[in-house]
C-alpha cells in the first residue's frame, strides 16, 4: 500500500512551491488568448478520440509507413516484453553504450536497471535526469526531475561522481554536464528516447526537448530506438502540430519547445546523416484495459505536467511521496490503472477534489471524476472496507438497535480503552489510538434519553 | 508479440466522438518575414534582416567575427549564398569549415567548431520556428553541435503556420520513401531550467541563435506552394 505523506524537507518544500508557481504562471501565459487555447484544445481532443476510437488501423498505418522506409516496429504486450525488445535490439548490434532522453514510459517500465544488468552502460542526458540518475533517485516532476535538489547538492553530486568539482552555481554546473555528456554522445552505439506524438497517417515520430539532447539522442548514434506508449498516435501530421502547440503552451507558456525533431525514416539511410536504425517499440502494458473500460480519459494525458502544478496536494507531498513514476493527480489515476490496482486505491484518496486540474488540463481530462471512480471501484474491490460503514448504516437505520448500541457503549469503550495493544482490533481505529488518542468516555445517559420525545412521551 | 496479435487486442471505442472545433483567432500578416523575426526574437534569438544574399552573409560574418570564430562551419547554402560565401569570409578573416549532413567527417568536422552557418529549408513564422529538412549535404548537424548557430532565411522559404508545414511536407495519399526522412524545429537557444530552475542557456545545443532574414525584394519561391515529394538532395531549394 502507498501511502502519501507531506514532504517533510522544508528546503525541499520551499523549491517545490517556486518551481510550482513558476510554471503555474508560465501555464497562464500559454493560456492568454482564450480563442487560440479552446481552437488547440478541440483540435488536440479530436485528434486524440479519432485515434482512440479505433486506434488498430491507426497503428498499423503508422508501422506500415514506417517500415516501408526502413524503421522496424516492435509491439510489447507488457513493461518486460518491452524491456527484453530494446535489450535485444541493443545485443543484436552489439551497442554497449547508450544514451538516453527523457522517458517517463522507459521509467514505467524501468528500462534502465535492466539495460545495466545486462552490462549496458545507459546515460541519461536531459540535465534532469542526469542529476537524479547520478543521485540513484526517481524523478520528482515530470518536467524538473531533479528540482528538488539544490545548486550545492548538485556541486557535490558532480564532484564524487564526475571526479570535477565546479562552482555550485548553475551556470558552471550546466557546463560541466555538456562537456560530460557530449562525450558521451559521440562515443554512444545507440540512443534510446520515449515518443511524444506520431502521426500514422504520414508516419512520423515527433521527439520534443528544449535542452537538445533529444536531437543527439536521435541523430547522432548509429541506432535510435523510440519507445512509446499505445496511446501517443495522433491520425495526421496536422493534428500533431496543433497537439505539440498545445502540449508546450500548457506546460511552457512557450508557442513551441525549443526543439521538436519529426523522424520519419533512418535518415543515415538515404545519406543525410543520423542513425542507419531506427526501431520503434510500441507499449501496451494496460493500457488497451483502460481504453476499454470505463476510465479511459486518462489516455488523453499529454504529461504536460498542469495537474501536478495546480494540485493542493501534490504541493504539499512532492514527487517522491506517490511511490511511483508518475506523480501527481495524473499519476495517481494512471498508476492505479497501469499496476491494476495492485499497490491498493491510497493514491486515488491523495486529492482533495478541488477540481483545479480538471480546469487546468489542456484536455480537460475530469480527473476527479476519475479519482472518485477509482475509490469507488478500490471499495468494491476490498469489501472489508465496508465492513464498519455497512454496520453504522445498519445501526442507525434501527431505533430500538440504536438505543441498545448507545447503552452498552460506555462499556464497551471501557473495554477497548484497557485492550493491551496487541488485542487490540486491527483497521483505521487501530491506527488512530496508536497515534495516541483515546476515545472520550460514553456518558451513561445517552443524549438522545434526556430528551423529550416529539410526541410528548417519555 | 506480433503486429497482428497486438492489434487483434485492441478494443475499440465508437462512442469516443470528436466535437466542434472553433476556428484559430488571426491569420497570416503579409509580411511573413518580419513576423518570424519577431517570434523569433520572443524565442532569444538575435535577428536581423538583409535585401540581398551578399548582405545577408556579411550580417552573419561580421556577427561570427565579432564573436570571436576564427573557424566557421557551413554546409551547402544553395546557388545564391555558396558562390559569394569564400569572398565573404576572406574580408573578415575567417576560416571555411565545410561539414554538411551525410559526410563521414562531418561529426569530427563539426565538434570542436565554434560556429555555424546554415540555411534552414523552411520557417515557421507564427510560431517563430527554422526547420532544417534531414538531406545529404544539409544543416541539422551545424544547427546543433557548435555554440554559435547563425542561420540564413529566405524570405521565400517561410510558411505561415504548423499546419502549412503538414501540407507542404504531405503528399497523399502515398508519401514516398525519403522525402523528408526526418526535421528539426528550432525556435530558440537551447536552455534548461533542471537546477532550481534558473535558466541557463546552451546545456547541449547553442547557447545563441542568431537569424539573418534576406531576399525581401525577391520573387517568392515557386517550391513554397508544392509537396516536397520532388525535393532534390542538393540545391533545389533556390527560388527562381
Amino acid at each position: 500500500m502507498t501511502r502519501l505523506t507531506p514532504c517533510a524537507d522544508d528546503r525541499q518544500r520551499q523549491a517545490l512551491e517556486g518551481f510550482t508557481a513558476r510554471l503555474r504562471a508560465m501555464h497562464a501565459q500559454g493560456l492568454a488568448d482564450p480563442g487560440l487555447w479552446d481552437h488547440l484544445r478541440a483540435r488536440a481532443r479530436n485528434a486524440k478520440l479519432t485515434y482512440l476510437a479505433n486506434p488498430a488501423p491507426w497503428l498499423d498505418l503508422l508501422a506500415e509507413r514506417l517500415e516501408g522506409r526502413g524503421a522496424r516496429v516492435h509491439f510489447a504486450v507488457d513493461a518486460a516484453e518491452a524491456r527484453d525488445m530494446v535489450l535485444g535490439i541493443l545485443q543484436q548490434a552489439g551497442a554497449r553504450k547508450v544514451v538516453k532522453g527523457k522517458s517517463m514510459t522507459c521509467e514505467e517500465i524501468a528500462l534502465n536497471p535492466a539495460l545495466e544488468a545486462a552490462g549496458v552502460q545507459v546515460s541519461e542526458t536531459d540535465l534532469g535526469e542526469f542529476i537524479i540518475q547520478l543521485a540513484g533517485e526517481p524523478p520528482f516532476h515530470i518536467l524538473g526531475p531533479a528540482m528538488h535538489r539544490d545548486r550545492g547538492q548538485v556541486a557535490d553530486l558532480f564532484a564524487e561522481k564526475l571526479g570535477q568539482r565546479v562552482p555550485a552555481e548553475p551556470e558552471a554546473l550546466t557546463k560541466l554536464a555538456r562537456a560530460t555528456l557530449r562525450r558521451r554522445f559521440l562515443e554512444a552505439d545507440a540512443g534510446i528516447s520515449g515518443v511524444n506524438f506520431a502521426a500514422c497517417r504520414e508516419g512520423a515520430l515527433a521527439i520534443v526537448t528544449n535542452e537538445g539532447n533529444g536531437r543527439f539522442v536521435t541523430s547522432l548514434p548509429p541506432l535510435h530506438i523510440a519507445v512509446m506508449g499505445l496511446e501517443k498516435p495522433l491520425p495526421t501530421l496536422a493534428d500533431l502540430g496543433a497537439t505539440l502547440e498545445l502540449l508546450t503552451r500548457a506546460a511552457i507558456g512557450a508557442p513551441l519547445s525549443t526543439y521538436s525533431s519529426w523522424l520519419a525514416a533512418p535518415a543515415g539511410l538515404s545519406g543525410a546523416g543520423g542513425p542507419r536504425q531506427l526501431h520503434l517499440v510500441v507499449v501496451d502494458n494496460g493500457r488497451s484495459r483502460i481504453l476499454g473500460g470505463k476510465f479511459w480519459e486518462i489516455l488523453l494525458c499529454l504529461r504536460c505536467s498542469s495537474c501536478l502544478n495546480f494540485c493542493p496536494v501534490y504541493g504539499l507531498a512532492g514527487g517522491h511521496a506517490y511511490g511511483s513514476v508518475y506523480p501527481g493527480p495524473m499519476g495517481s489515476v494512471l498508476s492505479c490503472l497501469l499496476e491494476d490496482l495492485a499497490p491498493g486505491p491510497d493514491l486515488a484518496q491523495a486529492s482533495t477534489l478541488c477540481g483545479l486540474c480538471r480546469q487546468e488540463c489542456p484536455l480537460g481530462i475530469d480527473l476527479p471524476g476519475l479519482l472518485l471512480g477509482l475509490r469507488q471501484a478500490g471499495t468494491e474491490a476490498a469489501p472489508a472496507a465496508n465492513l464498519l460503514p455497512g454496520l453504522a448504516a445498519q445501526v442507525l437505520s434501527r431505533r430500538g438497535l440504536f438505543d441498545v448500541v448507545c447503552r452498552l457503549a460506555p462499556a464497551g469503550i471501557k473495554v477497548l480503552e484497557k485492550l493491551p495493544e496487541a488485542l487490540r482490533p486491527p483497521g483505521p481505529w487501530r491506527e488512530w489510538r496508536a497515534g495516541g488518542r483515546a476515545l472520550p468516555n460514553a456518558p451513561g445517559h445517552p443524549w438522545l434519553a434526556r430528551q423529550p420525545r416529539e410526541d410528548g412521551h417519555d | 508479440m506480433t503486429r497482428r496479435e497486438f492489434l487483434a487486442r485492441l478494443p475499440q471505442r465508437p462512442d469516443l466522438a470528436p466535437g466542434p472545433i472553433p476556428p484559430r483567432p488571426g491569420g497570416p500578416p503579409p509580411d511573413l518575414a518580419a513576423a518570424l523575426l519577431e517570434a523569433l526574437a520572443a524565442g532569444g534569438c538575435g535577428v536581423r534582416r538583409a535585401s540581398t544574399a551578399g548582405e545577408a552573409l556579411d550580417a552573419a560574418l561580421v556577427l561570427a567575427r565579432e564573436a570571436g570564430v576564427t573557424r566557421l562551419g557551413h554546409h551547402d547554402l544553395g546557388p545564391e549564398l555558396t558562390p559569394l560565401l569564400p569572398a565573404a569570409a576572406k574580408r573578415v578573416g575567417i576560416e571555411l569549415v565545410e561539414a554538411g549532413d551525410g559526410d563521414e567527417q562531418a561529426v569530427a568536422l563539426a565538434e570542436p567548431l565554434a560556429a555555424g552557418l546554415t540555411r534552414p529549408e523552411l520557417a515557421v513564422a507564427q510560431l517563430g520556428a527554422l526547420v532544417h529538412l534531414a538531406r545529404p549535404g544539409g544543416g541539422r548537424l551545424l544547427s546543433l553541435m557548435p555554440p554559435l548557430h547563425l542561420a540564413l532565411v529566405h524570405a521565400g522559404d517561410i510558411l505561415w503556420s504548423l499546419d502549412d508545414l503538414a501540407a507542404r511536407l504531405d503528399a497523399p495519399p502515398d508519401p514516398p520513401v525519403d522525402a523528408w526522412p526526418a526535421l528539426t524545429l528550432i525556435s530558440g537557444p537551447s536552455k534548461t531550467g533542471d537546477i532550481e530552475a534558473v535558466m541557463v542557456r546552451g546545456v547541449h545545443g547553442p547557447g545563441r541563435v542568431e537569424v539573418v532574414a534576406w531576399g525581401w525584394t525577391a520573387p517568392a519561391n515557386p517550391l513554397k506552394d508544392q509537396a516536397l515529394t520532388g525535393l532534390a538532395p542538393r540545391g533545389n531549394l533556390a527560388p527562381s
